[in-house]
C-alpha cells in the first residue's frame, strides 16, 4: 500500500516538473521568434553604416586606426555567454572553448558578458578586465553602445592588443548554432567602392569617427541578439527534452503503479480466498 | 520636377522609403534642407525635427534622436539612432519623462548625471513638440 502510494506521488511531482519544462520551452520558442525578428530587422541599418564606413574611408587621406593590422602583441578576448542556465550546453560549451583559449594565450586580456561565464572564470580565478552582466533581459542598445565604446577605447589605448576577438553563439537557425571566433576589431574592408567626390560636414575624418562608433556599436547589438537567439533556441530544445523524458518517467511509473495495484488485489483475494476456505 | 528618394533606417528597421520633394534636417550647426540634385554629402543630425515634404503640399513630421545623414543627388539615407512619425509619440509617455528629467536636474544632487538629464528633457521636449503638430492641422 504504501509503496503504491509512494509511486502515485512520484508521477504527481513527475507530472507537474513535466508542465513548467513544456512551458519553459513554449516562452523560449516565443522569445526565439521575437530574436529572430529583431535580427532581421536591424540588417538594414548595419549595412547602411558599414557601406558608409567604407566610403568615407576611402575619402581620407590615413586609414582608420580600426583597419590597421598590428604585428606583435596579444589578443583580447570577449566571451559572451547566458545570464541564464537551463539551456543545455550553450553557456558550458562558452566557458569550456574559453578555458582553453585562455591556457593557450596566458597573456590575454578577458572581457566577459553574462553572468553564467562570469561566474566560471570567476571560480576558476581568471581576472578580466571588464564584466557586463543582466544584459540579455532584454537586451538592449544603451549596453551594446558601453560595451563597444569600451572594447574601441581599450584598443586604442593598449598598442599591444592585436586584435579584439568575440567568441560567442553565432546564430544559424532555431536548431543549429555554432560557436564563433570573430574578429571585431581591426576590420577588414569588405567593399570595393570607386571613389565619389562628396562633401563632409564638419570634415571626413570626424564624420569616419561617428560612423565607425555607430557601426560598431551595431555591430555588438548584432551580436548580442545572435548569443541570446541561440540561448533561446538552446533552451527551447533543451526543455523539449526534457518533457519528453518527463514524459517516458511517467509512462514508465504508471505501468509500475498499476503492477503494483494489480498485486494488490491478487494478494487481497487470494487472502479472502484462503479466508473462506479455513472456514469450511 | 525631380524627386529624391528617401531612406530612413533604424537599429529596428527600414522606417520609410518613398519619394519625396524636400526635407528640412536637424544638422550639427542648425536646420538646413535637402532639395533634388543637392551635392553628394555626409553629416551628422542633432536629436531633433524631421520635416518631410511630399508632391501636393502634404508634410510628415519625425522625432529623431539623432544619426547620419547621407545625401546623394537623388536620393537621401538617413541612419538614425530613433525616429518617430508625430502619430506615434506616446505623449503621456514624453510628458512623463520631461516631468522626470527636470525633477533630477531641479533637485541639485551631486549625484546626478546632468548632461544625461539634459539630454534626457531634450528628447522628451523634441517628441511634444513634434507630437504638437499633429493637432495643429
Amino acid at each position: 500500500m504504501a509503496n503504491l502510494k509512494a509511486i502515485r506521488k512520484r508521477i504527481a511531482s513527475v507530472q507537474s516538473t513535466k508542465k513548467i519544462t513544456r512551458a519553459m520551452n513554449m516562452v523560449a520558442a516565443a522569445k526565439l521568434r521575437k530574436m529572430e525578428q529583431r535580427l532581421m530587422a536591424m540588417r538594414p541599418y548595419a549595412d547602411a553604416l558599414i557601406r558608409l564606413v567604407e566610403k568615407l574611408n576611402y575619402h581620407v587621406e590615413t586609414a582608420h586606426p580600426f583597419y590597421v593590422r598590428r604585428e606583435r602583441g596579444v589578443p583580447l578576448y570577449v566571451f559572451i555567454s547566458g545570464d541564464k542556465g537551463l539551456c543545455g550546453s550553450f553557456n558550458s560549451n562558452i566557458i569550456r572553448l574559453g578555458r582553453d583559449l585562455v591556457k593557450e594565450n596566458p597573456g590575454a586580456y578577458k572581457v566577459v558578458m553574462g553572468k553564467k561565464v562570469r561566474d566560471a572564470f570567476r571560480r576558476m580565478e581568471i581576472a578580466v578586465e571588464a564584466a557586463y552582466t543582466d544584459i540579455f533581459d532584454p537586451p538592449t542598445y544603451h549596453v551594446a553602445q558601453e560595451v563597444a565604446d569600451f572594447l574601441a577605447r581599450f584598443y586604442l589605448e593598449h598598442e599591444d592588443v592585436t586584435e579584439i576577438i568575440i567568441v560567442y553563439n553565432r546564430f544559424k537557425n532555431s536548431i543549429v548554432s555554432e560557436i564563433t571566433q570573430e574578429t571585431f576589431l581591426p576590420r577588414m574592408r569588405e567593399i570595393e567602392e570607386p571613389k565619389r567626390i562628396f562633401l563632409a560636414e564638419p570634415d571626413m575624418s570626424s564624420m569616419l569617427e561617428s560612423a565607425m562608433k555607430e557601426y560598431l556599436e551595431s555591430e555588438m547589438y548584432r551580436i548580442m541578439l545572435e548569443s541570446l537567439a541561440s540561448e533561446h533556441g538552446a533552451r527551447m530544445t533543451a526543455m523539449e527534452a526534457a518533457t519528453d523524458n518527463a514524459e517516458e518517467m511517467i509512462n514508465e511509473l504508471v505501468l509500475k503503479a498499476n503492477r503494483e495495484r494489480q498485486s494488490m488485489i491478487t494478494t487481497e483475494i487470494s487472502e479472502i480466498v484462503g479466508g473462506a476456505n479455513a472456514l469450511q | 520636377m525631380a524627386e529624391l528618394v528617401l531612406k530612413i533606417v533604424v537599429p529596428e528597421g527600414v522606417k520609410a522609403e518613398e519619394e519625396v520633394q524636400m526635407l528640412i534636417l536637424p544638422g550639427a550647426a542648425g536646420e538646413f534642407s535637402v532639395y533634388p540634385n543637392h551635392i553628394s554629402m555626409v553629416t551628422p543630425l542633432n536629436p531633433g525635427k524631421i520635416t518631410i515634404s511630399f508632391s501636393g503640399k502634404k508634410e510628415r513630421i519625425l522625432a529623431t534622436s539623432g544619426g547620419i545623414c547621407e545625401v546623394d543627388p537623388r536620393s537621401v539615407t538617413l541612419i538614425l539612432r530613433s525616429a518617430e512619425f508625430a502619430d506615434e509619440i506616446d505623449v503621456s509617455r514624453a510628458q512623463k519623462a520631461k516631468e522626470r528629467a527636470e525633477k533630477r536636474l531641479s533637485s541639485h544632487d551631486e549625484e546626478i548625471d546632468v548632461k544625461r538629464a539634459q539630454s534626457a528633457l531634450h528628447r522628451a521636449l523634441i517628441r511634444l513638440d513634434v507630437a504638437e503638430t499633429l493637432s495643429r492641422f
